[in-house]
């Protein structure tokens, strides 16, 4: 092999193709944007909790050990190999390696998006502009929490699929190995069954049917839920997704299982998205077919019943949209601006044909995590990543931390995690962010106290509340604070904690 | 011969349904400073537009943009009392949905069934206030756009500007009006630009036609009692950053809510059929929906206008789609083709007398149901029993027979009510967010939901009174602190401070 040669294969590798600096781009944002992503929800001190104790002591807990209200009731542990996860990063890297795999997470999981438009459209520029919006209209669910396995996890599953519809593929086993790990890694593998189930009915439809190929789709399902049983409360995982799902109280009081509000910025992108696929549909003279009609008309319809579900839907639609939209293109040939476009577009495939890429990729990950593990702050504002007192009661839980108060404290739902991540197990919460265990009963006594509904005080009672820690702002606060049975123990600009001084 | 074709038959026997549907109770908590609004417009026989309704914006120039609509129902309440203006909110969906009619291609049945969807979704906005004529303008002029474009006459035009003069008086919503002229010129221009040849196109000449009626409907906006000033509305209204807060109809929708899903149907029964046919939508189809649906899913008042936009598209692509799938049936299934040929030689043998009797009974049942509903909503004990649910109507009586003034603070929804029947306090806030702005909204804001400095904005507005439902936080907070419980019935609760005692 003379010099040139290796000159040429070094090049090749170094040179990065375009999904390459896309992953890149998506990394590098999801790194700087890491404060965000764990200060904006909550339930990632719980996660991380949970799996310190997993790891700790090597079981998995099926009952309750987080709560005073709940304690030791049966709980199912849907995410625990992602809090394990998590809590592996955490030792290894503190809360910065939490933000470093979820960066790396969400990375994979759009690259798979520009990798799959790009295949189905053979126009790397639609794909890359697919892509990009995608990962726009779903930064709003960036976060730090089991949520991007499930991402990660559509992603993966959709492209499978999409190969066993078209007779790319001729195996079923990929599938079950999947949904054991998804199963385990986050409650929402349902998702999987739900495409799994559009894509089945759409084929079922279709005047030419390839018989095998339906056999092979028809299998899919039965042996995915079949291996969905595989985890540490076996068909409990089912009845507790469903059975929330199934509770329109505690789905309706769940933030993210809101519909999405288009009047904050946040979600333009998605209604952009949304717009984009009215007009493709609109101006297209190709007929869809069923399975992607279906994923398009079913995961929009969800998208805009609960934004959680936006990154999924933008995982499954996103490249049906660019394969639609370059034939959109492409059935303009002829036009001055379209053969441009398709010309520049000859080109870069030309250019991308001799590149192999991949040390961008390789670079980015490793140099961060280093970077990291050594005390530089990667994130935008340079602040590094740890809980924000403006939104955590951080000063709070340092006094609470000093001066150990004692019996049952009430707290706001949203610090629950916050207070297990800092204070367990010496002291329990009242509620925490996982609704689905904690249940309409219990969620509704929390709400009754915390808007100070006729009869909250009694709530207090049946819990013997001692200690109550809650936002400066909050109704709560302000009764307690003109109370005389309360006292203020400590107030700084987010938090307000009291102590009950009242007859016992 | 059948006394009444099928093309007439369906639509009528729909749009008496949607009469049956929208004849409703009036009972809106925005309807009642209308009412008074116009009243007060009727008595003093000029333009009501400086505030004496509330404490809070008491002698401030207010712009009332529907200040025409107001004088309308404060005549058909004088006239017609309460069933007046719920003859007049079914008569104007009806109106509003004819006119989608006219628009719709394809099979009568077919259209017929496009348009109830039209109707359960708009039904969402039907309510006695004057949205509901922007309702019926937005299908007129859809309608002369159509007709313009299918007839190529420019005499349709002339409609535009009139309507968009009159729409100025009655209604602030005479913005979707613009927006839906904008959409309709935009999509010509895309058509031409991407070469589409849809069919009825426009030539560019007849493009600049319809800008120039813009133009000029533009001009005729400005003939109202406010002029200029009437430009400010939609963006003084949509820049109030509490809104969506306040007034549930300005925020995104929520399809965990049944009563707003049928939109949703709407939406996804529209992706359907444009990905099923191989035929495009013509781009004054297109470009139009895309704006409405967006506005839709920024507001869900907006549900309405989206209904009578996108329900002609639905009808015409749903209709394309049946065909072909139609015809593929028929080729490839002989047995199909034999029975639709069949069913259509039935058709034609049916007995005529036996048809008449048919129609002439179905038309007179939902007549008959028409005139019972319209009865059954006005009854005045129902009536009474609703008011009593959802306003305070206890509390209202208790302030009049005390005939005391007062500073009052009020819940936003019961600001109409209370301007309406006591009239001799003012109130604190009401509907009209686009005269209190954000200023006012959030420190009521701030006082209803109980936030940190609640008590010192009450003082800083010397309420001596508050009127809020009975599970409101600020019961347990105002007793707390030192206020006394007035009066107290199921749904509302009145708290004076000591100086009120």
């Amino acid at each position: 092999m003379n010099t040139n040669t290796i000159a040429q294969r070094v090049t090749k590798f170094i040179l990065p193709r375009l999904g390459e600096v896309f992953f890149a781009a998506v990394f590098a944002a999801a790194i700087g944007l890491g404060p965000q992503m764990m200060n904006i929800d909550g339930d990632l001190g719980r996660h991380i909790t949970l799996g310190n104790f997993i790891l700790d002591t090597g079981t998995i807990p099926t009952s309750d050990l987080f709560s005073f209200s709940k304690l030791g009731d049966p709980l199912t542990p849907h995410e625990w190999l992602s809090d394990a996860l998590f809590s592996l990063l955490h030792k290894i890297a503190g809360l910065d390696g939490v933000v470093w795999l979820t960066a790396l997470i969400l990375a994979l999981a759009f690259w798979l998006i520009y990798r799959q438009s790009l295949k189905l459209s053979n126009m790397s520029i639609a794909a890359l502009v697919g892509a990009l919006l995608g990962a726009s209209a779903a930064s709003l669910h960036w976060l730090t929490r089991p949520h991007i396995f499930t991402i990660l996890f559509t992603a993966l599953w959709s492209i499978e699929l999409e190969k066993v519809r078209i007779g790319l593929k001729k195996g079923w086993f990929i599938f079950p190995v999947m949904m054991v790990l998804w199963a385990n890694l986050h409650g929402a593998f349902i998702a999987g069954l739900v495409i799994w189930a559009l894509v089945f009915l759409g084929e079922l439809l279709e005047d030419t049917k390839n018989w095998s190929q339906l056999r092979l789709l028809m299998w899919i399902g039965p042996s995915s839920i079949l291996a969905s049983l595989l985890n540490p409360d076996g068909l409990g995982i089912w009845k507790t997704g469903l059975g929330f799902l199934g509770n329109q109280y505690l789905v309706s009081h769940t933030a993210e299982y809101l519909p999405p509000d288009f009047q904050n910025p946040v979600f333009w992108p998605f209604l952009f998205v949304i717009g984009l696929s009215v007009l493709i549909l609109g101006l297209s003279q190709r007929r869809m077919n069923f399975a992607q009609l279906f994923l398009l008309g079913g995961w929009t319809a969800m998208a805009l019943y609960s934004a959680r579900n936006i990154p999924l839907y933008v995982v499954v639609v996103m490249p049906i949209l660019c394969d639609l939209g370059a034939t959109l293109i492409k059935e303009g040939r002829g036009s001055m601006l379209v053969d441009w476009f398709l010309d520049l577009q000859d080109r870069i495939t030309a250019t991308e044909n001799l590149i192999r890429g991949g040390l961008l990729a390789l670079l980015s990950v490793a140099l961060s995590l280093c970077l990291l593990v050594n005390g530089v702050n990667l994130d935008f504002q340079s602040k590094g990543n740890s809980f924000s007192e403006e939104i955590f009661p951080v000063q709070a839980v340092n006094y609470l931390e000093g001066n150990q108060l004692q019996g049952n404290g009430f707290n706001y739902f949203p610090w629950g995690g916050y207070l297990l991540y800092r204070l367990w197990p010496d002291n329990l919460v009242f509620i925490d962010g996982q609704t689905d265990f904690y249940g309409e009963e219990l969620t509704r006594e929390y709400e009754q106290v915390i808007t100070l509904q006729p009869g909250w005080q009694k709530i207090f009672s049946k819990f013997n509340i001692t200690w109550v820690i809650m936002p400066v702002d909050s109704p709560l606060a302000g009764y307690l604070s003109e109370n005389e049975d309360w006292a203020t123990i400590y107030q700084d600009q987010t938090t307000k904690l009291f102590n009950y001084i009242g007859e016992q | 011969m059948p006394w009444i074709k099928e093309e007439k038959l369906y639509p009528l026997l729909v749009l008496i349904l949607i009469f049956i549907i929208a004849v409703r109770m009036p009972m809106d908590s925005d309807m009642w400073w209308h009412l008074k609004a116009g009243q007060e417009t009727l008595r003093t026989g000029a333009v009501y537009q400086v505030d004496t309704f509330s404490s809070t914006r008491m002698g401030d120039r207010w712009i009332n943009h529907s200040w025409l609509s107001q004088v309308l129902m404060a005549g058909l309440l004088r006239v017609g009392n309460f069933a007046g203006l719920s003859i007049w909110v079914a008569a104007c969906a009806v109106l509003s949905l004819g006119l989608v009619y006219l628009q719709m291609e394809g099979h009568p049945l077919l259209r017929s069934a496009v348009l109830v969807l039209a109707a359960i979704v708009s039904s969402v906005v039907w309510s006695p206030r004057p949205q509901i004529m922007s309702l019926v303008l937005l299908g007129l002029i859809t309608w002369i756009l159509y007709s313009y474009r299918k007839k190529k006459n420019w005499l349709y035009l002339l409609g535009v500007p009139l309507i968009l003069g009159l729409w100025g008086n009655l209604h602030g919503g005479y913005v979707l009006g613009l927006i839906y002229l904008g959409g309709f010129v935009s999509g010509e221009v895309l058509d031409k630009i991407l070469l589409k040849n849809s069919s009825g196109e426009l030539s560019w000449k007849e493009i600049s036609l319809v800008g120039g009626t813009i133009g000029l409907g533009l001009g005729m906006v400005l003939l109202n009692p406010f002029g200029l000033e009437i430009w400010k509305i939609p963006f003084n209204t949509v820049g109030i950053e509490t809104l969506q807060n306040l007034i549930n109809e300005w925020s995104s929708p929520d399809f965990h809510q049944a009563f707003q899903q049928p939109f949703l149907w709407m939406l996804l029964g529209l992706l359907g059929v444009l990905a099923l046919t191989k035929k495009p939508l013509d781009g004054y189809r297109l470009v139009p929906i895309l704006l409405f649906a967006g506005a839709a899913l920024v507001a869900r008042r907006n549900f309405g206008p989206f209904a009578i936009i996108a329900a002609p598209a639905l009808a015409g692509q749903l209709q394309a789609v049946l065909e072909e799938w139609i015809s593929k049936a028929r080729k490839i299934n002989a047995e199909f083709d034999n029975f639709i040929r069949s069913a259509d030689a039935n058709k034609q043998s049916f007995n005529v007398t036996g048809r008449n009797l048919i129609n002439l009974t179905l038309i007179g049942l939902l007549l008959t149901a028409a005139v019972i509903k319209t009865i059954q909503v006005n009854d005045p004990d129902l009536v009474s029993k609703v008011e009593r649910e959802f306003f305070p109507v206890g509390a209202a009586e208790w302030l009049n027979d005390k005939s005391q003034t007062a500073n009052l603070f009020n819940d936003y929804n019961w600001g109409g009510y209370l301007i309406y029947h006591v009239p001799q306090v003012p109130v604190f806030v009401d509907g009209r967010t686009d005269l209190y702005g954000d200023e006012i909204l959030n420190d009521y804001i701030n006082i209803i939901f109980c936030k940190e400095s609640w008590m010192e904005t009450l003082n800083e507005y010397d309420i001596d009174l508050v009127i809020v439902p009975a599970d409101s936080c600020l019961k347990s907070l105002a007793v707390a602190g030192g206020w006394q419980v007035l009066y107290e019935e199921e749904n509302s609760i009145v708290l004076g401070n000591e100086i009120t005692e």
